[in-house]
Parts: structure tokens; C-alpha cells; sequence
């Protein structure tokens, strides 16, 4: 088998247990969609400065991303089929296939949870386009880092606790400019002017993926 | 010799506490509180030293496994986050006496939080593993991840918001006229004797560790 089919057998692989389970995907849109419905509830229609209402926004989904994303490793080092993985595939290979299905678990709940906020914060939003690069852009370096983090409290204790206190601090960039990206495509004014925001989401996201898969050799071989 | 360096050191540090406090005039902006200068910039300087050292030798670790870079990578991360905290503590002080608030999130608060969360992260890392090989290499694995964050953080987060850190003053052209030449002369000591300091904080502070290690081991 080639580079790419290996890859390809990793997200299989993944995408069927899923199915089977849809634990991951399920836990993640409830968690999201809970916190959403508590969010909205207390605070109402007050919320109405777009910077607040982006603030919002990515704190329930990096708070999702916190819950679901560890799952990748977590769930191989529980079932004990870590060395399986170890034994057929190379580390990048793993760490790509592991990415994508990370990335596409947080496609789908920010797919479903942003038009919920939309809608219950009654905002049309002016410029769904760089919202939405926005969004995506801050996902792919998102579950490129968690994924080696994963990968890392796979390995440790206090795996729920350890993992949001070791991934804020590095996706702190992201988080920022998340926020100010998504607060600039709110207003009704062009966001194309800040363009640079999203080239920086993407220069994260590209540091991310070659460092990842960098590190992660050293995660994973034991 | 021990002897001669440690009391050089101690002459160097009584030099520069005294001149920051008698030899030096009050600076012509920011008056008397500037004297912190002497101690907040190289506490700062010392972190980020001591950072990229603890940077360097977890790279040196995942080359070549050998747990003394480990040590040295534990050692000097402990040391740039005590810094780290004396660094944050003298600039709030200091922001209180000049803008009348301990904090407000200026772009160098982002980033000096950022990084005693990092930091702190990674020690919650190192007590949540219990093997020792897994460990360190887990450890070195996180600090080189954490590294690549830094420069966004430090060319992006000043871009997003405005800075009242009196750097950009200081920088600037025309910078010799808010430093006169006594104390560019205290400030050049401090930063001297704060470097000798943390060399020789580091040293004792590795063979420390490598005592408590291998004690560990006698015990297991």
C-alpha cells in the first residue's frame, strides 16, 4: 500500500468506528449545543456588539474542540490498539489520517452549531464567506495541534484536565485572531481589509501540520 | 573557586541594587518609578533566556535520549518561570504607579501570560506522567510544540492591540536622551549580574536534580 492509501485506511478505519458509535460526534454536538442553548438563555438579545458575540462563538466551540478532540489517541491507547497502529502504519501517515477525522468531526459541529447561533442571537451575518475561511482556516490548525496533543495525554493521567490546560496556551494565537476575524465579518462594514488575519490562520495552520507530524514521531514510537 | 565567583556575583548584585537606588537620577518621563527598569528588564531577559535554553536542550534530548539534557531542560524552565513570575509582578507594580492599573492587557501582558501558562502546562505534563522515559520525552515533545506558538504571538498580538509598554518609548530614536550614561552604566551591570546569577542558580540547581534523580532511582 501507498502514502496515501495508508492515510486513506486510518480515516476509514476511524470513520466506521464512528459510525458504529457516533460517540465522538455525538458528545461534541451535545456539549456544544448545551452550552449553546445555556449561553443564549441567560444572556438573551443583550448581546449585540459583534466582538462579544465572536467571543461567544469560539469560546463554546474551542470548549467542544476541547472535549472531543482528544478522543483520537485516547480512545486507541484505552482499547489498547495503539500498537496495531504502531505495527501497519508510519507515524505521519497516523498523525494526517488522525488530523483529517479530527478536522472533520470540528467541521461538522461548527457546521451545525454556527447557523444555531445565528439564529438564536438574531444576527444575518454580512459576510459569510470570510466567516466562514475563517472558520475553516482556525480548524485546520485547531486539529493539527490537538491531534498531537492527543496524542500526548494518550500517554498521561488526568487526561480530561491536562489537555485544555496543555492546548490553551498554544492555540492562544488562534483563539485571538479567531475572534477578531469572526468579529470583523459581523460588522457590516467589508472584512476584506483584515485580510491578514486569515493569511495568519493559515501560516498557523501550515506550522502546525509540519510540526505536528514532525513531533509526533517522537510521540508515537515508543 | 566557587567561593570567588559566588562573592563576585554578590559584589556585582550589591552594586547594582545601590546604584539603582542612590546613583542613578530619577528618569525625566516616568520619574522615580523607572527605577524598576533595572530589575523588571533583566528578569524578563533571564526568562527568555532560561525559555530558550530549556528550548535547546529538550531538542539536544529527542536527538540523543540522554536524561541529563532532560535535567537541563527541567532545570532551566523551573528558573524561567520563577523569573517568568518576578517579570510579571515588578511590570504590574510598575503599571500601577504608571497608568494606575496592575493589568490591562497590553500585547507584553498577553504574551508573559501566555507564557507562564505554557510553562506551567508543561510541569502539569511532567506530573501527570510516571514513567520516566515517557516523561521526558513528552516533556521535550511539548516545549519545542509550545516554541512555535511564541513567534506568532509576538509579531501578530502587538498588530491586534495597541501598546503603552515603554519599550516603544525607550526604542526609539532618541532613546539616549531618556537614559543618561549613569544609567545605561546601572542598567548594562544589572543586566550583567542578573545573567551571572541565573548561571549560577542554574549549575547548583543541576546538580541538585541530579541528585534527587538518582536518589529516585536507589529508592525504586
Amino acid at each position: 500500500m501507498n502514502y496515501v492509501s495508508k492515510v486513506l485506511a486510518v480515516i476509514d478505519k476511524d470513520v466506521r468506528s464512528e459510525y458504529r458509535s457516533k460517540y465522538a460526534l455525538n458528545s461534541a454536538l451535545l456539549f456544544c449545543v448545551t452550552s449553546l442553548v445555556v449561553v443564549s438563555f441567560s444572556l438573551g438579545g443583550s448581546v449585540t456588539d459583534p466582538r462579544l458575540q465572536a467571543a461567544l462563538l469560539w469560546i463554546i466551540l474551542f470548549f467542544s474542540s476541547m472535549m472531543s478532540l482528544p478522543r483520537a489517541f485516547v480512545k486507541e491507547q484505552d482499547c489498547g490498539t495503539m500498537n496495531t497502529l504502531r505495527l501497519t502504519c508510519e507515524p505521519s501517515q497516523v498523525f494526517i489520517g488522525k488530523m483529517i477525522i479530527n478536522l472533520l468531526l470540528l467541521s461538522v459541529v461548527t457546521a451545525i452549531v454556527s447557523p444555531l447561533f445565528f439564529i438564536l442571537f438574531n444576527i444575518s451575518p454580512p459576510h459569510p464567506g470570510f466567516f466562514i475561511i475563517t472558520a475553516a482556516s482556525a480548524a485546520v490548525g485547531l486539529s493539527a495541534v490537538c491531534t498531537l496533543l492527543s496524542a500526548i495525554v494518550a500517554q498521561a493521567r488526568a487526561r480530561g484536565t491536562l489537555f485544555p490546560v496543555l492546548a490553551f496556551p498554544v492555540l492562544m494565537p488562534v483563539f485571538m485572531v479567531a475572534v477578531e476575524a469572526t468579529g470583523k465579518s459581523l460588522l457590516p462594514q467589508s472584512p476584506w481589509a483584515n485580510s491578514q488575519l486569515l493569511v495568519f490562520l493559515a501560516c498557523y495552520a501550515v506550522v502546525g501540520i509540519v510540526g505536528g507530524s514532525l513531533l509526533f514521531e517522537f510521540v508515537f514510537n515508543e | 573557586m566557587p567561593y570567588i565567583i559566588g562573592t563576585f556575583i554578590f559584589t556585582i548584585m550589591s552594586g547594582v541594587l545601590c546604584g539603582a537606588i542612590w546613583f542613578t537620577p530619577p528618569a525625566k518621563v516616568l520619574g522615580e518609578t523607572a527605577r524598576v527598569i533595572y530589575f523588571h528588564v533583566p528578569v524578563a531577559w533571564i526568562s527568555a533566556l532560561a525559555f530558550s535554553m530549556s528550548l535547546w536542550q529538550s531538542v539536544q534530548y529527542l536527538r540523543t535520549n540522554n536524561p541529563e539534557h532532560d535535567i537541563r531542560a527541567e532545570v532551566s524552565a523551573r528558573l524561567g518561570l520563577w523569573f517568568c513570575v518576578l517579570a510579571t509582578i515588578t511590570g504590574a507594580v510598575f503599571a500601577k504607579a504608571a497608568w494606575n492599573m496592575y493589568w490591562n492587557w497590553d500585547p507584553r501582558e498577553v504574551s508573559i501570560t501566555i507564557l507562564l501558562l505554557v510553562y506551567m502546562a508543561y510541569f502539569g505534563l511532567r506530573s501527570a506522567v510516571s514513567d520516566p522515559e515517557t516523561r521526558m520525552r513528552l516533556a521535550a515533545v511539548y516545549d519545542i510544540l509550545a516554541s512555535f506558538a511564541m513567534p506568532f504571538l509576538f509579531f501578530v498580538v502587538p498588530r491586534i492591540y495597541s501598546s503603552l509598554h515603554p519599550d516603544t518609548v525607550i526604542n526609539s530614536r532618541g532613546s539616549n536622551k531618556i537614559l543618561d550614561h549613569r544609567m545605561l552604566l546601572v542598567f548594562f551591570a544589572a543586566l550583567i549580574g542578573f545573567t551571572l546569577t541565573y548561571f549560577w542558580i542554574y549549575v547548583l540547581s543541576i546538580r541538585v536534580e541530579r541528585l534527587v534523580r538518582a536518589r529516585e532511582e536507589s529508592d525504586e
